[in-house]
């Protein structure tokens, strides 16, 4: 029984990982006339994984790991580019600042409604998405804003043994986390949270300082996520990042992080940013196929990984009430 | 026996609710390393209690000394950091976090520099829990463990936090007989680290075996404080549950069901260690009683025969036929109503009206294509407002505004307007004044005249005595006896429950093959 | 209840209860000072076209908040309606609306089964269908916008451009849509049963009520309504548009419901909240869009109003 269970649950930990193999090295056989598995198109791989929402799924992660979620991120990457462009002409230490810290205002900002005045994550961060996104296409009067800096541009465009520098700052972000949620009593107190709040609170944790340290830790990803995509790009766009919260929440969930809170891991999300970019690099190739079939597929898979990783038939764990309420009455 | 140093003092404890005073001025003395029993049944206010002193309310009036010093926790942590730690019943851990984690959140050692120090964590935790007589591998998720480890793990976690008071909440409850033998002997260790335990529990064999002072509370006052010494079982339940003041009498004569009819046979019925094989009968029109301290199984026998849990083995025939409930559905379906124990988590359907809480069951009834007869319902209502007296200012007045017997009359009501064959009333009358106390035992005769049948659970023996043609006597979730008619007496029940001691040893073993 | 005497938490709590009305009284007072014909035929005309798609998704998102759940693939079930409908239009009109009434259940129905039966989290599973639906709605139009043509072409845009004695058509499925959900919240079983279910799921089990059929029920009308907006906002565009139509969409009916003062966490729907709630988000954008103020100062004034709303309509106890 006990083996079976664990064989069942190492596969369910790791499965966003076997996802990623097998998409991988099927596309490398359906694909091998035309060099699939090469460096070049692996290093494309890994700088579409770096691009397109990976930074933002890092983000997501802790806000998912406390059961919250977060919509506005890709409204405040937006915000984080277009403030990084428009201060870093002259100098761009002071735009990549300001950026970051345009992010972690906006990630207070959720933490503190969410944590603070009690509302619910769905409407709170809602509420920021549209007024980030109102206040950028204000800032900008709808039109991009070019990166000029050649520093900045650097920042998006330089190749270290042929691989784009985007996909470094993932791998050192990713690490990063992984550390954080790892070895530091931030990192204990989120999965804590996540997993019991009422357990949490009992055991002395402070519940909203880590909630709110999590939607800053989001919006400062969901800012770094816009900077280096403009950066890259030579334009910072208005309208960048639109819709892409969906993406890093299916990220996340590829992932193997439980929407229900307090259960996956940094690594996981890592591999669920390869898995989506993976998806993205086989359409590219396969150019016959109707590219739109991959938003059905990542909705299968998604729906396969919660099937895979979650008892489903087991919900409202954890988040119990101690004591019975029956003496109040 | 000479006590040790009292190490915590609880004096003259008030606590109100609105609408009830849930603790009238209580003392409550523990002694340093002190095995102690804090007892009553429900509503008797022993979880109160224990929030004020681990800070989840504060009273209203009364002192608390701890350690020598004045006490007045605002939270749960201001009381652990005094020295009280609280293992919950329900366990108040992280289940996806390993058992070192669990064992050090919130006080992680640290490495020079500054990281978590997960290697000192893992060797912390498994010297704490080796101390404790427990081998595990502690980098397991705590869910990987079942509920007898993970307490465990708990009390490892309160020593650990320099505990000198560790309250458990019917920590035995969920274990089998290896596993409190366990919990047993981690006691006794704590007892000699000079750690006093507050234990709560309903089985009378492991107070008797593990404490050395108990304290009973009853309606929210204190109703005895010995040592386990100076008295026996009898007299225990008799604290607990007995000398109710005779307000209301028996009404009933004789027993004059010998030849009615048989509407529900219950037979053998097994579920996990909580039901050990016991079956009932109810006749037509008969008031079935079940007596047994809290923990005895009642309740979750009625919840089987309502269709909200299923039994692992036992048969239950309604009017002859078989039957498998899939859920409350099938039995409701049948004339089956159910009013339950815990009105705010199990019955009342908080912010709907009234009216909608009452008719709720009945809809389908009233309705012509799914669509409610706005007229039945309001007259139906206004019928049973009236006939049970219920006061609410009007139908559409959301439930969770009403008192508590005014809540318990509309849950009533639910049932009575579907013309039910049986009603399943769990503690109809807790915490309900005396009049409505009186309105609702009145309507259960009634009721029984019209040929309903009634299985009423009560803690309050004296209740039972007065409405039952017939009392079934339980404990462990065996039953040990029957009485009948005018042989119903709150002295013979204590006896039978008090008697039926001794077996558990029995029962947890044969739970587990 | 004259002789009563109103204490000022009574004064706060009536407040508390008409706070989204006299926020869109606010509103309307605020246009008739600072807005040029404001109150014409125009004006309500505009409302009646442009509130269709929020209200119609905003009834269904209020049964399904109301029972503890969320529905975010709203969007991407009115636009695989859109193709659909676009798509079999040369079978008829009402062939072709039915269809895509159907397909909408149909993804309806697998949020449902997968919420109710198998309890998976509501939130995953209409992600899932979001994403994935939204695939089958630009595969079938191969990710090009349709533009509607042939045969039935005229008498569908109908559907988005005709008006009744000066009232556009949009009024039809409005009215219908509220007075159904109105209907079946109040006065049916099954509205009793939606808000048991999200106010007390135990209590409601033991009430016998069976909640995955609930579940089943509230999942497929939310998309049935979606659908039905996705095939009027087809007609007014006169075009299919399989990526950016009903595009967050959900959003908009998630903000009304919390707008209008329906609870986040399941047990209460407040249809006409709902109505309100979408009217207020509309009269932003009327407002600034009446008075050439830039468009974008609209989306930031909903955001405070948004946070506002509910803020003072948060109940105190939760």
């Amino acid at each position: 029984m006990n083996k079976a269970k664990n064989i069942y649950q190492w596969f369910s930990s790791k499965s966003s990982i076997a996802a990623f193999l097998i998409l991988f090295i099927f596309s490398s056989i359906v694909f091998s006339g035309r060099s699939f598995a090469s460096f070049d198109s692996i290093a494309n791989l890994f700088r579409k994984a770096a691009s397109d929402g990976g930074f933002l799924a890092l983000g997501m992660t802790f806000v998912i790991l406390i059961a919250q979620i977060d919509l506005s991120v890709g409204a405040v990457m937006a915000l984080g580019g277009v403030i990084m462009a428009m201060f870093g002409a002259q100098n761009p230490i002071l735009g990549i600042v300001l950026g970051l810290l345009a992010g972690i205002f906006c990630g207070f900002l959720n933490g503190f409604m969410v944590a603070k005045m009690r509302i619910s994550s769905w409407v709170a961060t809602l509420a920021t998405m549209l007024g980030v996104r109102g206040i950028v296409l204000l800032m900008t009067n709808k039109k991009p804003v070019s990166v000029s800096n050649d520093a900045l541009i650097a920042l998006g465009n330089t190749k270290i043994f042929g691989i784009n520098i985007l996909v470094y700052f993932l791998v050192i972000a990713t690490l990063i986390c992984m550390h954080l949620s790892h070895n530091t009593k931030f990192g204990m107190g989120i999965y804590a949270v996540g997993g019991n709040e009422e357990a949490a609170k009992m055991m002395g944790l402070k519940v909203d300082k880590i909630k709110i340290l999590c939607y800053v830790m989001c919006g400062f990803f969901a800012a770094l996520a816009g900077m280096l995509l403009a950066n890259r790009l030579y334009t910072a766009q208005p309208t960048a990042g639109d819709t892409w919260e969906t993406t890093a929440i299916a990220m996340c969930a590829l992932g193997g992080i439980k929407l229900s809170g307090g259960e996956g891991k940094f690594s996981g999300t890592f591999f669920g940013i390869l898995v989506i970019a993976t998806i993205n690099t086989i359409f590219n190739f396969a150019g016959n196929l109707n590219s739109w079939w991959q938003n059905i597929i990542m909705g299968l898979l998604v729906l396969i990984s919660i099937g895979v990783q979650s008892d489903v038939l087991k919900i409202g764990k954890g988040k119990k009430h101690t004591w019975k309420q029956e003496e109040a009455a | 026996m000479a006590r040790n140093k009292i190490l915590l003092e609880m004096r003259g404890i008030v606590k109100n609710f609105p609408g009830v005073r849930a603790l009238k001025g209580v003392d409550f003395f523990v002694a340093e390393g002190e095995v102690h029993a804090l007892m009553g049944e429900n509503g008797a206010g022993k979880s109160t209690l224990i929030k004020t002193l681990t800070g989840i309310y504060q009273r209203d009036e009364g002192s608390i000394t701890f350690d020598g010093k004045e006490l007045n926790p605002k939270t749960a942590l201001e009381a652990q950091n005094a020295g009280i730690s609280t293992i919950y019943q329900e366990l108040n851990l992280v289940p996806f976090q390993t058992v070192y984690e669990n064992m050090y959140l919130g006080r992680e050692p640290r490495t020079k520099t500054g990281v978590i120090d997960r290697k000192a964590m893992i060797t912390g935790c498994e010297q704490v829990l080796a101390d404790l007589g427990i081998h595990i591998n502690v980098t397991a998720p705590l869910s990987a463990y079942g509920t007898a480890i993970q307490q465990m793990v708990a009390i490892g976690r309160a020593i650990s936090v320099n505990a000198k008071l560790v309250i458990m909440d019917e920590p035995t409850s969920s274990l089998d007989t290896k596993e409190v033998r366990v919990l047993f002997d981690i006691i006794k260790k704590l007892k000699a680290k000079n750690i006093a335990v507050i234990f709560i529990s309903h089985r009378l064999d492991e107070i008797f075996e593990i404490c050395e002072h108990v304290t009973i509370l009853k309606d929210g006052t204190l109703s005895g404080e010995v040592d386990i010494g100076e008295i026996d079982q009898l007299r225990l339940i008799n604290l607990m549950i007995g000398k109710e003041a005779k307000q209301l009498e028996r009404t009933k004569k004789g027993y004059t069901l010998e030849n009615a009819e048989t509407l529900v046979e219950m037979k053998d019925i097994r579920q996990g260690t909580r039901l050990n094989g016991l079956g009932i009968t109810i006749k037509k029109g008969e008031v079935l009683g079940l007596a047994g301290l809290l923990g005895s199984g009642r309740t979750e026998l009625s919840k089987v025969l309502f269709g909200a849990t299923q039994p692992d083995e036992g048969e239950i025939f309604w009017m002859g036929q078989e039957q498998k409930f899939k859920n409350p559905k099938d039995a409701i379906g049948l004339g089956m109503g159910f009013c339950t124990e815990d009105r705010k988590v199990e019955g009342i359907i908080p912010h709907l009206s009234v009216r909608e809480n009452m008719t709720i069951a009945l809809l389908p009834q009233i309705s012509k294509m799914g669509v409610v007869s706005a007229s039945k319902q309001r007259q139906i209502v206004d019928e049973y407002i009236k006939r049970l007296a219920i006061k609410t200012p009007t139908q559409n007045q959301p439930i969770r505004n009403l008192s508590g017997g005014n809540q318990q009359k509309v849950l009533l009501a639910r049932w009575l307007c579907m013309n039910p064959k049986l009603v399943i009333m769990d503690e109809p009358t807790r915490g309900i004044d005396v009049g409505a106390k009186a309105e609702i035992e009145a309507l259960i005769q009634e009721l029984a005249s019209q040929g309903i049948s009634i299985l009423m659970i009560s803690s309050e023996i004296a209740e039972l005595e007065r409405n039952c043609d017939r009392v079934v006597v339980m404990r462990e979730g065996r039953k040990l006896g029957e009485l009948i008619g005018d042989d119903i007496h709150q002295d013979k029940v204590m006896e039978i429950i008090a008697s039926g001691g001794g077996e558990l040893e029995n029962i947890g073993g044969a739970a587990n093959e | 209840m004259s002789n009563t005497v109103r204490t000022k938490a009574d004064t706060v709590a009536t407040l508390k209860k008409y706070s989204a009305v006299i926020l869109l009284l606010v509103f309307l007072v605020i246009n008739a000072v600072i807005t040029p014909n404001f109150f014409s035929m125009g004006t309500v005309r505009n409302i009646i076209i442009q509130s269709c798609t929020i209200i119609l998704t905003g009834m269904g998102m209020t049964m399904v908040i109301s029972t503890g759940g969320i529905d975010i693939s709203v969007g991407a079930v009115m636009a695989l309606a859109g193709i659909v409908t676009v798509k079999l239009l040369p079978y008829g009109v009402l062939t072709a609306c039915i269809a895509a009434i159907f397909v909408g259940a149909l993804s309806g129905a697998i949020a449902g089964f997968m919420v109710g039966k198998l309890r998976v989290q509501a939130m995953v599973v209409t992600l899932a269908l979001m994403i994935g639906v939204r695939g089958v709605a630009q595969i079938l139009n191969d990710a090009k916008i349709i533009y509607i043509s042939g045969d039935n072409a005229d008498s569908f845009k109908m559907l988005g451009s005709a008006s009744l004695g000066g009232i556009p058509i949009q009024i039809i499925p409005i009215v219908l849509a509220v007075a159904i959900v109105w209907f079946v919240l109040e006065k049916t079983i099954l509205g009793r049963h939606i808000q048991a279910v999200g106010d007390n799921p135990s209590s409601a089990q033991l009430a016998g009520i069976n909640s995955t059929r609930t579940l089943m029920i509230v999942y497929i009308s939310s998309a049935v309504l979606a659908a039905i907006a996705g095939i009027f906002a087809t007609a007014k565009i006169g075009a299919a548009d399989g990526n950016s139509l009903g595009l967050l969409s959900e959003l908009d009916a998630i903000a009304a419901v919390a707008v209008g003062g329906t609870c986040m966490s399941g047990g209460r729907a407040k249809i006409f909240g709902t109505v309100i709630g979408a009217l207020i988000m509309l009269l932003i954008t009327i407002t600034v869009n009446m008075n050439n103020i830039t468009y974008e100062y609209a989306q930031v004034l909903k955001a405070f109003i948004i946070i506002f709303a509910v803020y003072i309509q948060r109940d105190k106890a939760a």
